[in-house]
């Protein structure tokens, strides 16, 4: 059994009398570790699937199952447990709450997480060791970008979801983040679930989702992935 | 501006529709309460201007000293200026209901006066029927023994009610002179815009303040005279009833009818004095005659009396005489006959002695009788034999030789015989023969001897022994009797003990009667007497009366010609209608800056939400007032429903809700609504402007910036260290959201002053009303309740004067009373207060104790703020707390006290003491007398009552007893008093309940539209707390927090807000003659803390369902 599995998955929307489907039977598995990224064009299903992955929507049929726990099967009160102890979110638009600085952005995730990392830690080993005592407004885009992996990551989650991460950053920056991520995803061990609209982005992973249009296109895995640094958009 | 505008911003609203309604709640929060509370004094203004030109009240009241004949009527209707002009009459006395003499709410006697009125105009609308009365319940008199009333809650006594009869009487006064009928069924309740409000103003008579007033058909008046005039001045009625203007306007009119005056005087004066001479005339003879019929009647019911009193006084005596006599008897005779029963047995043993004797004797005669038998016999027989023996001795003799035998011829024979054998026999017969006789003969000679012993000694004996049994029968006789006598004696001793107690029994049933009696005719020869006396005080009366009257008449005859200031409570109701706008004045102007700045954050909000929009419009080339004109619209449509919604509801519900408060004081008809242009306009432009103020400054900032800036997403504001930072102590020691907390504090900094001033106005709102109700309440603990003022239980009205306590035979009666446990007599009088530093003229109680020193047992004289001891001294007066205010004089301060026209004393003041109803001057008795030269004259008296009777069925027994001596007229616990101001002050309660609507109202809308505005602009943060795994409750707290920080933080200074704040509603709400208590209860600050806490959790949890509600999804969306 995978790390991650998403067993036939499907996500409907009624919208009146018409049925969308966002997700549409959708299956893959991800392994422990594994740096994973979903590809695939904006309304192809990769934002939902994530979500559901995230315990932040629930699937119409299908189950998710993460480490073993079947989160699908999971009530309201388990799946903010299950958020605020095994999940690491990064959103496009970091989502940093402005009235705290770096670190207490930080601790405003570890205070309630069981095995949190220490917060200062972990802005240092993003690189952000001298910008602890900074308003999000007083940093760059990337720097927030990376106060909010930091965020995610200072809980010690088992899966680290991140929603277009490089999104809102220019190219140099977008490089760090995904050179951030990635060595999470080695040198932690962490399991790293990226979906991005940018192809160009796929060859760095070990396993390669492509969605289009709720369902999935393919499943690569990637046994070379490419260092970031050598990855051009 | 374009259809597809004025459409979007119709749309608009019904996107908006929390927000809209929200600006219309504040605003016609806002506007009611300006608007009503500014209303409802020019509502009492118009409605006492309708009310008294309607009622036709007078503008000019005349009363005289002798009276007015129809021919001063005329001469006053015919001056230049009076429109109208008519004499009535009037009486003054205190009235009997339900068998008692009425009581005023403070305990006083009700002085009552009768106006006479023809009832036959009740219903016209003529011009000449002033002071008209508006019928409320019941009918008019139709003939002279029914009358109407009035009712006000302060003025009107209990008991009259329709279909009770009241009964006047007069003061020291026969009123019998003045009423032909004196009797009247209350027929109806009326009411007169001569009373506005409960003041019943002054009276000549009693304790000089009249309680309240009756109207009684004119025929039921005995006098002829007129005792008033009442006028009205032609065109007064154009002007406003308490401006200046009026007042100048009626002047000169009342200048003219003085300069007549005097001539008018001479005719009555003439008049009155021929009238009272007479009067007075009559009166001393009908005094002298009843005074004799009087004293007659009295003093042979006062001989029976006496009898029967010295019967009880010594038949208790006579009867232990009489049982200790008896006593004696029983002892004595037990004594004796004890004594007797000895003697008896003495006599018994001396008798059985001497029987005994008797018998002896008896025995021995019958002895002797049978001796002396047996002797005669015995010497019979010794006789004959003896005359044997010698024959047969003197044979012997011969027989026997005894000489030798000689023959015949003396021859010896024989001469010796002895041998012979017969010789010895003879001769031992012959010897024994004669010692035999010679025996026999001493035996016979002895016997003889004793038979005449015998003989000669019998028949005394024998005469002895009778007489002995002669002398023992006789004393066995008497032996007998004596015995009959003894055993009979107990019984004769019971006889007469008997006897003794029956009589003793008798005595004392005629005793018990003799006391019955007794009791009958001492209540009987009381009654008798009080009766008597009452009619020789009638007699008096009149005397004084008219020697009084006649008095006046001559020496100083006038007029009084007074303008509607004399008027009771006219004044006060035009003062308090101009007051209620001070009152206006602070509270709307508060409302409204919450409105305003409500309207500011909601619409900034607003503006802001659509930044994107405006940009896109600015980008389509729309000019910025276009665009401005949409959240001008929208603010503008919200402004005006609210305050078309504010000015119905505040001029329908707050002049209502302060008249019901006013009720107490004032008798007027329904409240008349205005709707005020100048308030409606005026509340309606500062309603609008505010809020397009607000608006438009909202608006500024986005209509500033660039089309391409507002495209852009809007950066969220930027956070900011807080002063706190800097000091690392404090702040590392805080938690997480602690920090957190204090950061977002201070991040909006606006919407928190916002919300903390509405909160701060709930809770000093809330305070305010809950303190109102305890400064009522203190009203009646502090003066009658436990170690309140007024330390006594009861008062009693008494119906004359009495000048020494100690000689007053009612004072002794009441002192008497066995649940009475002390009592001290008072002087009280109404005298007009005033003082050089206040225009204010009060009526005042003047109270004059019996002993300056005994009057700390009955009224507190302490002073409420330092809590310092008074004694009433010689060199001034002490007065009370509100008069003290009303008057602005302090301690050392001087006070006029206006006696009458002629007499105004001015004295110093040595104290200002607590009291918190009515008003009071304390004067010591020495310092009474020594100002007039006459002994204070008491008409009252305060009571102590023993434990457990104030309040109680055994109150009113006291009381029943009391009111049985013919000097006492009223009798009314405290405890009455307290329950009558009670119900009293329930109408405020309204007010009270006003104020905690207004700030739960404020509360609520506050907290709600701030915190809602906060949580929508903050709901991707609270989205992202959510992704990041808060429970929906730590997201609620995270934000909530600061609405209970901001709410702490407004209670506290709301605390400091609302303490001062009810200060000033007390000032203002207090009624002339009362004191509100001036201090908040702690249940109070509990229940205000409570109530604005409650409302902010409420709103907390109202959000903590709107956070439930946000979607996590909103975390991901790009910003808008």
């Amino acid at each position: 059994m995978s790390y991650v599995e998403f067993n036939n998955v499907s996500k409907v929307y009624k919208a009146g009398e018409v049925e969308i489907k966002a997700v549409d039977d959708v299956s893959f598995s991800v392994e422990k570790g594994e740096f994973c990224v979903i590809v695939g064009a904006s309304g192809s299903g990769k934002t939902t699937a994530l979500n559901i992955l995230g315990g932040m929507d629930n699937a119409t049929s299908g189950d998710v199952i993460i480490d073993g726990e079947v989160i699908t099967a999971m009530n309201n009160k388990k799946l903010t447990e299950f958020r605020r102890h095994d999940v690491g979110f990064v959103f496009q638009f970091y989502n940093l709450v402005p009235n705290l600085t770096a670190l207490e952005n930080v601790e405003l995730a570890t205070q309630m997480s069981k095995e949190a990392l220490d917060p200062a830690t972990v802005l240092q080993s993003v690189g952000l060791g001298d910008r602890l005592d900074n308003f999000p407004s007083q940093l760059s885009g990337g720097e927030q970008q990376r106060v909010s992996i930091a965020r995610a990551l200072a809980k010690n989650p088992k899966i680290l979801l991140c929603d277009e991460p490089t999104g809102a950053l220019d190219y140099k920056t977008g490089v760090t983040i995904l050179k951030l991520l990635q060595e999470a995803s080695r040198k932690e061990g962490m399991t790293v679930i990226v979906i991005t609209h940018n192809l160009a982005i796929a060859p760095m992973a070990d396993r390669i989702i492509s969605m289009g249009s709720g369902k999935i296109n393919s499943i690569k895995l990637n046994r070379n992935p490419v260092d970031v640094e050598r990855i051009v958009w | 501006m374009s259809n597809a505008l004025i459409k979007e911003a119709l749309r608009t609203i019904k996107r908006n529709k929390a927000r809209f309604i929200s600006i219309i709640a504040i605003v016609t929060v806002g506007i009611s309460f300006y608007a009503g509370i500014s209303a409802a004094g020019p509502d009492m203004q118009q409605t006492a201007v309708n009310y008294y030109n309607e009622n036709n009240l007078m503008d000019i009241w005349m009363i005289s000293t002798v009276g007015f004949n129809e021919n001063d009527v005329q001469a006053v209707k015919e001056i230049e200026g009076v429109e109208e002009a008519i004499g009535s009459k009037f009486a003054d006395g205190t009235v009997m209901v339900d068998g008692k003499t009425a009581s005023n709410v403070d305990g006083g006697q009700t002085i009552c006066r009768a106006y006479g009125l023809d009832f036959s105009k009740a219903e016209s609308k003529d011009k000449s029927y002033i002071n008209r009365l508006t019928l409320i319940e019941g009918r008019f008199p139709q003939n002279e023994n029914e009358c109407v009333i009035d009712r006000s809650d302060m003025a009107t006594p209990k008991g009259f009610e329709i279909g009770k009869t009241i009964k006047m009487v007069g003061i020291e006064e026969n009123i019998e002179n003045k009423l032909d009928v004196t009797e009247y069924k209350i027929v109806g309740v009326i009411r007169t815009p001569r009373y506005i409000s409960f003041e019943r103003g002054q009276t000549d008579v009693g304790s000089g303040s009249l309680g309240c007033f009756i109207y009684v058909p004119e025929s039921a008046f005995k006098i002829d005279y007129y005792t008033e005039i009442c006028a009205t001045v032609e065109g007064a009625d154009d002007f406003y009833p308490f401006s200046n203007e009026y007042y100048e306007y009626v002047s000169p009119v009342i200048d003219k009818i003085d300069s007549i005056a005097m001539n008018q005087l001479a005719v009555r004066v003439d008049e009155a004095t021929a009238e009272y001479r007479k009067q007075l005339e009559e009166g001393e003879r009908e005094y002298e005659k009843k005074k004799q019929e009087v004293e007659a009647e009295l003093g042979d019911a006062f001989t029976e009396l006496e009898y029967y009193r010295n019967l009880v006084e010594n038949g208790d005596a006579e009867i232990a005489a009489a049982e200790a006599q008896l006593e004696a008897l029983l002892a004595s005779k037990n004594q004796e006959l004890s004594s007797g029963k000895a003697e008896l047995e003495k006599a018994q043993k001396e008798y059985d002695k001497k029987y005994k004797e008797w018998e002896d004797g008896k025995k021995q005669v019958e002895e002797y009788e049978v001796r002396f038998e047996e002797l005669q016999k015995l010497v019979v027989e010794q006789n004959e034999r003896m005359t044997l023996l010698r024959t047969e001795i003197k044979e012997l003799e011969n027989t026997i030789p005894k000489e030798p035998v000689f023959d015949e011829n003396g021859v010896l024979i024989k001469n010796d015989f002895t041998t012979d054998p017969e010789y010895a026999d003879m001769v031992a017969s012959y010897k024994s023969k004669v010692e035999e006789n010679k025996k026999l003969a001493g035996d016979y000679v002895k016997n003889n001897f004793e038979i005449r012993e015998i003989r000669d000694n019998l028949p005394a004996a024998k005469a002895r022994l009778d007489a002995g049994e002669k002398q023992l029968a006789q004393a066995k006789a008497e032996l007998e009797k004596y015995g009959g006598t003894i055993s009979s004696a107990p019984a004769e001793i019971e006889r007469q003990a008997a006897a003794a107690r029956a009589q003793i029994e008798a005595k004392k049933k005629e005793l018990a009667e003799g006391k019955e009696k007794l009791a009958q005719y001492d209540t009987e020869y009381n009654e008798a007497y009080e009766e008597a006396y009452a009619k020789l005080d009638e007699a008096e009366y009149d005397i004084e009366e008219a020697r009084k009257q006649l008095e006046e008449a001559t020496t100083n005859p006038r007029w009084f010609v007074y303008d509607r200031t004399m008027l009771p409570g006219y004044e006060n109701y035009g003062q308090t209608a101009g007051s209620i706008e001070a009152f206006a004045k602070v509270f709307p102007v508060f409302f409204f800056v919450v409105a305003a700045m409500v309207v500011l954050t909601t619409m900034t909000r607003m503006v802001s939400e659509e930044r994107t929009q405006i940009g896109t419009l600015k980008a389509l080339g729309y000019t910025d007032s276009a665009i401005r004109a949409k959240y001008l619209i929208y603010s503008l449509v919200a402004t005006f429903v609210g305050s078309v919604i504010g000015l119905i509801a505040g001029f329908y519900t707050y002049p209502s809700a302060i008249m019901t408060a006013y009720e107490v004081v004032f008798q007027v008809p329904e409240l008349t609504i205005l709707f005020p242009a100048k308030l409606i306009i005026l509340g309606t432009v500062f309603a609008v402007a505010s809020t397009t103020i607000a608006t438009y400054l909202a608006c500024r900032k986005e209509m500033l910036s660039k089309p391409a800036d507002l495209m852009r997403a809007k950066a969220p504001k930027a956070g900011k260290r807080v002063f706190l930072e800097r000091f690392p102590l404090i702040w590392n020691k805080m938690s997480f959201s602690a920090k957190v907390t204090t950061r977002n504090l201070m991040r909006n900094k606006k919407r928190g002053i916002v919300t903390l001033v509405g909160i701060i106005g709930c809770m000093a709102l809330l305070l305010t009303g809950f303190g109102l109700n305890d400064s009522i309440n203190q009203i009646l603990t502090a003066q009658y309740g436990k170690g309140g003022v007024s330390s006594f239980d009861a008062q009693i009205a008494l119906k004359n004067s009495q000048i020494s306590a100690n000689e007053s035979a009612i004072y002794n009666n009441v002192l008497k009373n066995e649940n009475i446990t002390d009592a001290m007599m008072f002087y009280n009088k109404t005298v007009m207060g005033s003082s050089d530093n206040s225009e204010d003229e009060l009526s005042v109680y003047l109270l004059v104790p019996q002993s300056a020193e005994k009057m700390k047992d009955f009224i507190d004289l302490r002073s409420r703020t330092t809590d310092k001891k008074f004694e009433l001294t010689d060199d001034g007066v002490l007065i009370t707390e509100k008069f003290a205010k009303r008057a602005n004089i302090k301690e050392g301060d001087a006070i006029s006290l206006k006696f009458s026209d002629e007499l105004t004393l001015k004295l110093a003041v040595t104290g200002i003491v607590e009291n918190y109803a009515f008003h009071y001057v304390y004067m010591s008795p020495a310092l009474y007398s020594q100002i007039f030269q006459a002994p204070a004259p008491f008409n009252y008296m305060y009571a102590k009552y023993a434990d457990g009777v104030r309040g109680t069925s055994k109150s009113e027994q006291v009381a029943t007893e009391l009111m049985k001596f013919n000097d006492i007229n009223a009798v009314v616990d405290a405890e009455e008093t307290i329950k009558t101001f009670d119900e009293l002050f329930n109408c405020l309660n309204l007010v009270i309940a006003i104020f905690i609507i207004s700030a739960a109202l404020l509360a609520f809308i506050v907290l709600y539209t701030l915190t809602s505005i906060n949580i929508n602009e903050r709901r991707r943060e609270i989205a992202t707390l959510k992704v990041l795994g808060f429970y929906d409750r730590e997201s609620t707290s995270y934000v909530g927090k600061e609405n209970y920080i901001i709410t702490g933080i407004a209670i506290a200074l709301g605390i400091a807000i609302g303490y001062f704040l009810h200060k000033i509603v007390v000032a203002q709400a207090e009624v002339n003659v009362v004191m509100f208590g001036r201090t908040i209860e702690p249940l109070s600050y509990l229940f205000a803390v409570g109530m604005t806490l409650l409302f902010a959790v409420v709103v907390n949890v109202v959000m903590h369902f709107y956070i439930k509600k946000i979607d996590m999804v909103e975390s991901l969306k790009s910003i808008d």
